[in-house]
């Protein structure tokens, strides 16, 4: 297995010599990790939010155990009653640990540790969350953000590990996991989001009209404009199921807390 | 910069009126919009500026867009916990450009992180030679680094995120 150029802390010597050389290039895995530190950034800044240190978060959390089973939203209940206990000081925690996230992955010796801590709370704020972003809910919806925007960060941390066990792959995804695995990434990510907008829950009638209006609520002038827009746009669409037909019987699930907590 | 962004989070600690630093911002994005039609030109910059001016030159612009955003929010808004960053209705009209702001601002803070264990080492091996580099990033638009010449090479550049962090959470309660 061959290292990177990003891979681990580099020697003294090493160093010294890359220095010499001029700043290290950014290869496009490189690249791709400082991306995903950016959005670290901006989570562990969207977290640190005034709004985010009120009842609305414990809130917002709760909301996503709606529909979930019992073995999956038990713990986000739970989670949810705890951080409405401690609200400012758990708030903070987890915004400081999102900035470190996005630091630690910009940092050279600390970008393994980084994207390795990146998946684990990925894949803790997915079910704690956003409750699996409404997948066991039958409310998964591309619209509202199924499968859950976070798991994503989960699946990039592991696709731009530091290390090359197939260098010779066409792309950046495959260098760690391999070509194979990684077009199985992309084609269960792209299917999974077709499978999403054909359940009931996106083709109710009206379903992605009303996904679009809870977007817009609270939302910046400029985005709600565009939901606003959209909205408008979205009832000449056909993806509503015709009137009398089992989905449009079905009552609208509550869409996914997308954004729960600010990823 | 730090003083002003102080002054615009603690009400306490505004030190100048809003229009003198809307002015002073206002010269420092001329000044890096200067640097960087240089550096578009290929001119070599001395070792003592900085071989990226585009970052400055958003933070400059950044700060001229926030203290004409809120001119008055200030005086009027602040209590003993600071300033108010909300906007009003019509200045939420300009809210758009907030988030491609504070955006940018993050990413040069995380491409700073990603310089930072490479500073160091260039120090120990300074010569004050300007030298071409192939590598990538923001303003590098000239095609040469100069060597840094800093004392303290990485605390300038946790300086540098630190402001950078802090002038994009400014503008995300701008939102």
């Amino acid at each position: 297995m061959t290292e990177s150029l990003a891979a681990g802390p580099p020697a003294a010597g090493h160093a010294v010599g890359r220095a010499a050389a001029g700043p290290a290039a950014l290869d496009a895995r490189r690249k791709l990790q400082l991306a995903l530190g950016v959005i670290w950034v901006l989570d562990g800044i969207l977290q640190y939010q005034p709004s985010m240190f009120t009842a609305s978060f414990p809130g917002m959390l709760a909301e996503s155990a709606h529909g979930n089973p019992a073995v999956v939203a038990g713990p986000i209940t739970w989670s949810a009653n705890l951080i409405g206990h401690h609200v400012v000081v758990l708030n903070a925690i987890f915004a400081t640990i999102q900035l470190a996230l996005g630091l630690g992955i910009a940092w050279r010796p600390t970008v393994r540790l980084a994207l390795a801590a990146s998946a684990a709370w990925s894949l803790a704020i997915w079910w704690l969350g956003e409750g699996f972003g409404g997948i066991l809910a039958g409310a998964a919806s591309p619209v509202s953000g199924a499968p859950g925007p976070v798991v994503l960060y989960a699946i990039l941390a592991v696709l731009l590990w530091p290390a090359d066990r197939d260098p010779d792959a066409p792309s950046v995804a495959g260098r760690f996991i391999g070509r194979r695995p990684a077009q199985a990434v992309w084609l269960v990510l792209w299917g999974s989001l077709a499978a999403f907008a054909l359940l009931p829950a996106s083709r109710a009638p009206g379903a992605i009209s009303h996904m679009l209006t809870d977007s817009a609520d609270g939302a910046p002038a400029w985005l709600a404009w565009i939901d606003t827009h959209a909205r408008t746009g979205e009832g000449g669409l056909t993806w509503a199921a015709p009137p009398g037909s089992l989905a449009s019987s079905r009552p609208r699930a509550s869409p996914s807390p997308s954004t729960a907590p600010a990823a | 910069m730090g003083v002003a962004m102080a002054g615009m989070l603690v009400s306490g600690l505004r030190t100048l009126p809003s229009t003198i630093w809307e002015a002073v911002f206002a010269a420092g994005a001329a000044w890096f919009g200067y640097r960087m039609l240089q550096a578009r030109r290929g001119i070599r910059p001395s070792p003592w500026r900085t071989s990226h001016p585009l970052p400055h030159l958003v933070e400059c612009g950044a700060m001229a867009f926030m203290f004409l955003i809120l001119p008055a929010a200030a005086p009027a808004e602040g209590t003993a916990g600071g300033m108010s960053m909300t906007m009003t209705a019509t200045q939420s009209r300009f809210s758009f450009l907030t988030l491609p702001l504070a955006v940018f601002l993050f990413g040069y803070v995380v491409w700073l992180g990603d310089r930072v264990a490479l500073h160091v080492p260039a120090l120990a091996t300074a010569t004050g030679d300007a030298r071409p580099v192939t590598g990538s990033g923001p303003g590098s638009g000239s095609g040469y680094a100069a060597t840094p010449y800093y004392l303290a090479p990485r605390c300038a550049v946790i300086c540098k995120i630190t402001m950078g962090i802090t002038m994009g959470y400014m503008l995300i309660l701008m939102l």
